[in-house]
């Protein structure tokens, strides 16, 4: 989509267009789902602060001004609704059972999916995945846009809302954890 | 080369492959990048761990959107104008018993 389009799209929404609704659902489920899921690590969290996300996009869309581009604009939105969507949650599980709920749920694969895999590969795959539970959400989150979305840093701090320097430290620190796990891998093999 | 003070081709190159991944979408840069790492080992290296961590973050399951999105974005729609609307007529019925009230006492006195 290019950015004319989603500037487009976002002043339908002003205007209350229903079908602009249906379209930015349809060209920004994949994407808001799958940043939520890697934040959160679990499906129907990551449903759920998807539809809010959407939704804030929808109801909000009134308050873009075009200081940002469309695209990022939505991105903002989002990634403010999906870590606020884990605030929450940790809020009200310390609140409830007085403990800390999991970092992120368990995202391995389905049981016949981990027959097919190799037993080597499933077992790092999950080691990445635990290296990937230490992180934070905000740097899974900058992971997600950086290597899943190849978005440059002048658009992941507009997004973030992060300085150039403190986002450049955050990126090579998760890299360093994470590569030290693949490192791990493969000594132990 | 010192790994603290990079030569300056090689301070390029590993700023674009650390934090430029999208500026490879340009042909001249990405070229350039390719003649360096052609004469570079180290820079090499960096490129290998860096797309190693790439595809193995990649292969990651990842589940597929759920189908039902759009229905769940149209009922957060609805029900949020809902309580716009019962807040809306919430307020114009405590507006009007207020004034309501002020009648009657006026007529009181």
């Amino acid at each position: 989509m290019s950015p004319e389009e989603a500037d487009q799209l976002l002043r339908r929404c002003q205007q209350g267009d229903e079908a602009a609704l249906a379209e930015l659902v349809r060209l920004y489920q994949d994407r808001l789902f799958q940043l939520a899921y890697r934040a959160l690590g679990d499906a129907s969290l990551a449903q759920e602060a998807a539809a809010d996300a959407l939704l804030k996009v929808w109801s909000k869309a009134g308050q873009w001004r075009g200081d940002a581009a469309a695209n990022t604009w939505i991105y903002q939105v989002a990634v403010r609704t999906v870590l606020d969507a884990r605030r929450r949650r940790r809020r009200w599980s310390e609140r409830w059972s007085g403990a800390l709920p999991e970092a992120v749920a368990d995202g391995r694969p389905e049981p016949a999916e981990q027959l097919a895999r190799g037993e080597h590969e499933r077992a790092r795959e999950q080691r990445l995945h635990e290296a990937l539970r230490q992180l934070s959400e905000e740097d899974r989150v900058l992971l997600h846009l950086y290597y899943f979305e190849d978005r440059g840093l002048p658009e992941i701090e507009a997004i973030l809302g992060v300085g150039r320097a403190t986002l450049k430290t955050r990126l090579a620190r998760a890299r360093q954890r994470l590569r030290a796990q693949l490192e791990d891998d493969d000594e132990s093999r | 080369m010192s790994p603290v003070e990079p030569a300056p081709a090689c301070a390029w190159a590993l700023e674009i492959l650390l934090e430029g991944r999208d500026r490879l979408r340009d042909p001249d840069t990405a070229r350039r990048l390719t003649a360096h790492l052609e004469g570079c080992a180290d820079c090499r290296r960096v490129q290998t761990a860096e797309r190693r961590l790439a595809r193995a973050l990649a292969a990651g399951p990842l589940p597929a959107t759920p189908a039902d999105l759009l229905l769940r974005v149209k009922a957060l729609v609805r029900r949020r104008r809902l309580l716009r609307r019962l807040a809306v007529t919430g307020c114009a019925a405590a507006l009007f018993g207020v004034a309501w009230g002020l009648v009657t006492v006026l007529r009181l006195i």
